[in-house]
């Protein structure tokens, strides 16, 4: 490891940093898209395919990078996604050019190379990693919380920020974004410590295996924590993608009395309406953090049936009070909207923002401490596959609306509640039962995933 | 709601802990604020400020307005979009 005198708040800053601009390369895209959209003539479709196209690689790209991130060290990891999307982003703005020049039309050589800067979306797992190998255990949650949730804002401010800035020319707007994406990678290069030892990091990369990621991805503990991901950032991503839409269509009337009157009125009053949703779910990711701090002080472990005796204990609780909540306001939200109440939707929806922080913050409180060797294995899983739920549950919201006569759109949340995360909160109780190494238990025993020599160094 | 924990009771965190719960005390206000913002911003109508910025309507950059001078009789004029 390189002898380089540092400090883990540096190295938390320079995650948090990094995160950060990644998350605005991610979705820079969407931060144009009405640009984009009527320069290339796009149609709904068009548009909804560029909009998803943003986490097409998130579920398959983000466990290889948690594996980067244990086998070469997160630095390495953060440089590389860093250079790639940044490159992509530079070579996305000269599409008119580049684009014909390959034989391919400019919209073409825009979308695909877009495609490969969201792929800067899988830089969480390899910061979270990283600050895993950082900070102790007793301050993980604050820590965790402090590098994903001001990443995630970088979602937020790109919305708010990159259309004031740059009005409709995305093209500069994508080669600053890359250049400065090279400064962080340089900065990196240059101050990036794997771990605060050489030991830790020695660990983290012998246990980055093909046998040791089979065992992981069996591990009920590991699938717990990844449908509680699903149930939370999941659902955050794809109610980023759905609530617009909703809210247009669920209250049209409603918003309409408010004095919006034209398509655009109201499209413009419902993106609003939507973006209470990912402002709180991300600003509100790091409380969550510290309460789950808290609640690992105070010892609070109010629920039967789930281990009072892992020494996180605690913080398993916590985050079982944030599934609860999160299945409760969803169907709160469905009966709103069968009340027809756009207020009372709007201000459940905010309070679903905050709920929804309670459960990734909680999540990934909890992962470095579960999977202290395999830090970045185990974070690729979870915050990987979880990612899935972000195109599935518009599309359950989208069918259910066919389901019934009357109201039919708002009956999504409610269904998703009852039928998907009932059963992911049983799946969830009974794999946090055990008193002893609940990550041990899984489908297949650890000697057969790992061998005998693999049991015993692990 | 007795459970076990195994972080001392009089565990010292490091000086920089503080100013890390500081910071997300800030950017909790800072969520409460954009909420507050967006919200008044739709339910009073004034969001549709943001729609001379962002919009889905073409950029037009040579649009001309007609010339006032030169007005002749039975010739189509091109509206300047309409402003709101």
């Amino acid at each position: 490891m390189r002898n380089i005198k540092t400090h883990k708040v540096e190295q938390l800053i320079m995650a948090a940093v990094a995160f950060f601009w990644c998350f605005l390369l991610w979705f820079s895209s969407a931060a144009f898209v009405p640009t984009i959209a009527s320069q290339f003539d796009l149609g709904v479709k068009g548009v909804a395919l560029l909009a998803s196209s943003a986490i097409w690689t998130a579920p398959i790209a983000r466990p290889l990078a948690g594996w980067a991130a244990d086998k070469f060290g997160a630095p390495k990891a953060f440089v590389l996604i860093l250079v790639v999307t940044g490159a992509f982003s530079i070579l996305s703005a000269h599409a008119a050019t580049l684009g014909p020049a390959i034989g391919v039309t400019e919209y073409q050589f825009l979308f695909w190379t877009r495609v490969v800067v969201a792929t800067a979306g899988i830089s969480f797992v390899v910061g979270i990693q990283h600050v895993a190998q950082w900070f102790e255990s007793e301050e993980m949650g604050t820590a965790e919380g402090l590098y994903a949730g001001t990443g995630n804002v970088g979602a937020g401010v790109g919305a708010l920020l990159l259309p004031r800035i740059y009005g409709l020319d995305y093209h500069t707007a994508f080669i600053h974004l890359g250049i400065v994406a090279f400064i962080i990678a340089l900065w990196i290069l240059l101050r990036g410590v794997p771990a605060k030892s050489a030991e830790q990091a020695a660990m983290a990369k012998k246990t980055a295996t093909l046998r040791d990621t089979a065992f992981v991805w069996t591990r009920h503990a590991a699938i717990a924590l990844m449908l509680a991901y699903a149930m939370s950032f999941g659902l955050e991503i794809g109610m980023n993608a759905w609530l617009p839409g909703y809210y247009k269509m669920g209250f049209e009337e409603a918003i309409r009395e408010l004095g919006f009157q034209s398509l655009q009125d109201v499209q413009i009053a419902a993106g609003s309406f939507a973006a209470v949703q990912s402002f709180n779910a991300s600003l509100f990711r790091p409380f969550s953090g510290w309460i789950s701090d808290i609640w690992q002080r105070k010892g609070w472990t109010p629920f039967p049936m789930i281990s009072k005796h892992l020494d996180y204990a605690p913080r398993i609780h916590w985050l079982m009070f944030a599934l609860l909540s999160i299945t409760t306001t969803m169907i709160l939200l469905t009966v709103a909207g069968l009340q027809n109440n756009l207020i009372l939707s709007v201000l459940i929806l905010a309070l679903f923002g905050v709920t929804v922080s309670f459960g990734t913050g909680g999540t990934f409180a909890i992962v470095p401490l579960m999977f202290k060797e395999r830090p970045g294995t185990a974070t690729g899983f979870i915050g990987g596959v979880s990612c899935a739920g972000g195109i599935i549950y518009p599309l359950i919201y989208g069918e259910a609306a066919g389901w019934f006569e009357v109201g039919g759109i708002h009956w999504g949340y409610a269904l998703v509640a009852t039928f998907l995360f009932i059963p992911f909160i049983l799946y969830f109780i009974w794999a946090m039962h055990w008193d002893v190494h609940p990550e041990e238990h899984g489908f297949g025993s650890k000697e057969r995933w790992l061998g005998k020599g693999g049991q015993e160094q692990a | 709601m007795a459970g076990v924990s195994k972080v001392p009771k009089d565990y010292e965190y490091e000086p920089w802990y503080k100013y890390g719960v500081a910071f997300l005390f800030f950017e909790a206000a800072l969520a409460i604020a954009v909420s507050i913002y967006a919200l008044s911003m739709a339910f009073t109508g004034q969001a549709v400020e943001f729609k001379k910025k962002v919009t889905f309507e073409k950029p037009k950059a040579t649009i001309e307005q007609p010339a006032p001078a030169r007005e002749e009789p039975n010739s189509s004029t091109i509206d300047a979009p309409a402003k709101q």
